[in-house]
């Protein structure tokens, strides 16, 4: 049977190649789309490590912030706004952090680790509040303390997934990260974290560190932002007595106040808008192919008309026809599948997509493969039940 | 003739109607999407007033120090520029101006949102604005510090209605200034001469941009001639290491270069780890849009060649007729011609609605989209290309058959 269809296919070879050359293209625009909403929908669904809701972000416009130095009067400042933030009856609790979540700061740190290795992660600074106020989870060790003052290292506090990079399945509690080295103390991991993503919940899971940031120690860089967890009904008019608050405790400064559900909102966006544009143009291009295919196919069986009038009249049945016109497509799909699948799979050989995990690409291939299917066969239902009407006396005259 | 030629193209055209409409959607909706990526590009890049002097004009955005563990990055600080960009020789003018910063303004009570962008003098002069009414701010009011501000045409319209604005005064951020000038609104998207409202930089509340390396600004140089600028770029990077580092323990080296804004564009795209003058992401972009157009292509060229065989008998009349092979070329490029160009302007009127709708409807602030023709015509014949390519040829070649060969439809 195959083989019979397969000797179909090759005699019209050239015809079908160009639709098979289509769908193999279109494999490939889809298997792209594809890939990108279910790795986004793969991140989504991974813990973020933290609770948003209900929580404000003041960001601290202070001098020397952007090159990044600062003095014991700007640490200071620092210490009398969180306390006067904490006074407040509106307010749970308070922190000061340096890349507060959702927010476009970055800081990147790059070291060697033991043996050599390089390491990259993203890392901020917070203070000893900040895990209550954000309700992050830990998984082992401790939080930054009071401990923590005068200690002969400097604490650091990580997410499982750096956690797993450094240490693999061992227990990281104490282990450092870098050796003490002129003048500098050694990174000692105090406590290990589920997760913290900085930039939300399509972002990818990445090593991540935070630092201690101690407002007690005026050699210690202050965290540009103060993180605030208000009593729950509290609404945006807080937002004025906030501002007033702060700028009547320290006024050189400029305050930003923002709730982190409005700044999550604009973050997601950054990544659902190219995703929404990239799909609707694949959606138009699937659309057109779907259409062009109906057409060559209807083309293909009104010319046909005789050979499958010869079928009829020898007895094949309407389920015979059915077979024979979906199996040919079948094949030339599988055909263009093939071919698509060769060029896709370059893509993880020559590591070209980087972070995307193994099971994120063969579920997006899979889905592509049965959409290819699908559409096709779609496309075929009409064509093929129009050969199947096919009368054998009508076209057996038809000279 | 070609009268003759049409109408039988017209009649060819409207007996398949399903395969007319499939050509139709494929050459207009892929038109139309090239329209609206490239209005998008030159909407974003293209030199409109008031950037008209683009061509030789420089900006430096971004700064990042790194050191052996760390790396930190944002936009020039004014200190920087002051000392490092405003002294570049055998340059025509610099120009220094911050961010776009959204702040708020009253009027009566009600809360309006403002971007105010702090500059000097010479922004007005690199930059063609066309005053609606007033004059630019100077430098001399930027080194008096005067309380001086141009407006947009929005924020006149928000604060004064249809009346005059020069003279009046307008508080914002908690500030008063005297508007001394109206321009017209500029899109969000043209990074550098955005705003609703200008004052100079020496308004700022405090003095201590004046000693930042990084942060809040940006620089625009604008060069005597374009050949000049590689000079320029050079200069620059020669600068950059004479630079005294704020907290050398921490950071130990500055990189920063003075771009055009697709160059710009390009190492942002590539993270900073590619600079080629551009080329680099036009690349990026043609290869795109050739991917983009390839299906298509090959989706037109599928039809074309399954349903010439349809037209065979048609070809083997019209021979037996004697009509020379010529005429019958002749008869198949004008059909295609004709079914591309009704492709082209049905694509052509849904860009223009589509932009005029984008234009209206306030989705990105004070954009205006243009229709860029010459991508339009070059969309156009690509799509007469395959259109004749995958349509002309198969006739051609059953235009050599014997009349009664075609008649019978025996084409291969």
């Amino acid at each position: 049977m195959i083989k019979h269809i397969l000797r179909i296919v090759w005699n019209r070879k050239r015809a079908n190649g160009l639709v098979a050359l289509e769908i193999a293209i279109s494999f490939l625009v889809l298997f792209a789309v594809v890939a990108i909403t279910v790795y986004f929908h793969d991140n989504y669904s991974r813990p973020l490590g933290f609770s948003y809701e209900g929580v404000w972000n003041v960001n601290i416009l202070r001098e020397g912030k952007s090159d990044d130095t600062w003095s014991p009067e700007s640490v200071d400042a620092t210490r009398r706004l969180l306390l006067a933030v904490r006074e407040l009856p509106e307010v749970e609790s308070a922190a000061a952090v340096s890349v507060p979540p959702y927010s476009n700061s970055e800081s990147t740190y790059g070291m060697d680790f033991k043996g050599g290795r390089k390491i990259e992660f993203h890392a901020g600074d917070a203070t000893d509040d900040f895990k209550d106020v954000m309700q992050i989870a830990l998984v082992s060790g401790r939080w930054f303390s009071r401990e923590d003052n005068g200690a002969s290292y400097s604490p650091v506090v990580i997410n499982e997934v750096f956690a797993r990079d450094l240490f693999g399945s061992g227990d990281a509690i104490g282990e450092v990260i870098r050796e003490a080295s002129e003048g500098e103390r050694e990174l000692r991991v105090i406590g290990v974290i589920t997760e913290f993503r900085k930039n939300g919940e399509y972002s990818a899971p990445t090593n991540w560190a935070f630092f201690r940031a101690s407002l007690d120690d005026p050699k210690s860089r202050p965290p540009g932002n103060l993180a605030v967890r208000l009593r729950p009904g509290t609404g945006r008019v807080f937002e004025e007595k906030l501002a007033t608050t702060l700028q009547g405790v320290v006024k050189e400064y400029s305050f930003e106040v923002t709730p982190l559900a409005e700044m999550r909102k604009l973050r997601l966006r950054l990544y659902q808008i190219p995703v929404i544009v990239i799909s609707l143009v694949a959606a138009f291009l699937m659309l057109m192919v779907g259409l062009g295919l109906t057409g060559v196919l209807w083309q293909n069986v009104t010319q046909r008309t005789r050979e499958i009038g010869l079928r009829r009249a020898k007895g094949a049945t309407v389920r015979d026809i059915h077979q024979q016109i979906l199996g040919e497509l079948f094949v030339i799909t599988s055909l263009g599948l093939a071919a698509g699948s060769i060029v896709a799979i370059q893509f993880p050989l020559l590591a070209i997509i980087g972070p995307v995990g193994a099971s994120v690409y063969a579920w997006s291939f899979l889905i592509s493969v049965l959409v290819i299917y699908a559409l096709t066969t779609l496309c075929g239902l009409y064509p093929s039940w129009m050969a199947s009407r096919i009368q054998p006396a009508a076209a057996l005259h038809y000279e | 003739m070609l009268k003759n030629y049409l109408k039988i193209a017209f009649k060819v055209l409207l007996r398949r109607k399903f395969f007319t409409f499939i050509s139709l959607f494929g050459v207009s909706l892929t038109l139309f999407v090239l329209m609206v990526s490239a209005a998008l590009l030159d909407h974003t890049f293209g030199s409109f007033p008031p950037e008209t002097r683009q061509d030789r004009t420089l900006n430096v955005l971004s700064l990042r120090m790194s050191g052996p563990n760390t790396i930190h990055g944002s936009n020039p600080g004014y200190m920087f520029l002051d000392r490092y960009v405003r002294t570049l020789p055998d340059v025509e003018k610099v120009s220094i101006h911050s961010e776009p910063a959204g702040v708020s303004a009253f009027k009566n009570g009600e809360r309006i949102p403002l971007f105010v962008v702090r500059t000097d003098g010479e922004f007005w002069e690199i930059l063609d604005f066309k005053f609606l009414e007033g004059a630019p701010f100077t430098a001399e009011d930027e080194k008096n510090a005067n309380f001086v501000a141009v407006i947009n045409e929005s924020t006149r319209k928000k604060f004064f209605g249809e009346e005059h604005a020069v003279g009046k005064a307008i508080e914002a951020d908690g500030q008063r200034f005297r508007i001394v000038g109206v321009v017209p609104n500029v899109p969000i998207l043209r990074q550098i001469p955005f705003s609703d409202v200008w004052v100079p930089i020496s308004t700022a509340k405090s003095n201590t941009y004046k000693q930042q390396l990084m942060g809040g600004f940006v620089g625009t140089i604008l060069a005597k001639r374009r050949a000049d600028l590689p000079a320029i770029q050079r200069e620059f990077q020669s600068r950059l290491s004479r630079v005294e580092l704020p907290n050398p323990k921490i950071y130990d080296k500055l990189e920063s270069a003075a771009q055009t804004l697709f160059e710009h564009a390009e190492s942002q795209f590539f993270d900073n780890k590619v600079a080629q003058g551009g080329i680099a992401l036009l690349g990026v972009i043609l290869v795109l849009a050739v991917l983009f157009m390839v299906l298509p292509a090959i989706n037109l060229v599928n039809i074309n060649v399954s349903r010439i065989l349809e037209r065979s008998s048609e070809i083997g009349v019209r021979k037996a007729f004697g009509a020379s092979r010529r005429t019958l070329i002749g008869q198949f490029v004008v059909e295609n011609l004709a079914l591309s160009l009704v492709g082209g302007l049905l694509g052509f009127i849904l860009s223009f609605l589509v932009l005029a709708g984008l234009t209206s409807s306030g989705l990105i602030p004070y954009a205006e989209f243009h229709m860029n023709y010459r991508i339009f015509f070059y969309g156009l014949g690509l799509a007469s290309f395959f259109g004749l390519f995958s349509g002309v040829i198969p006739a051609w070649k059953m235009s050599r058959l014997h009349p009664v060969a075609a008649l019978r439809g025996r084409s291969r």
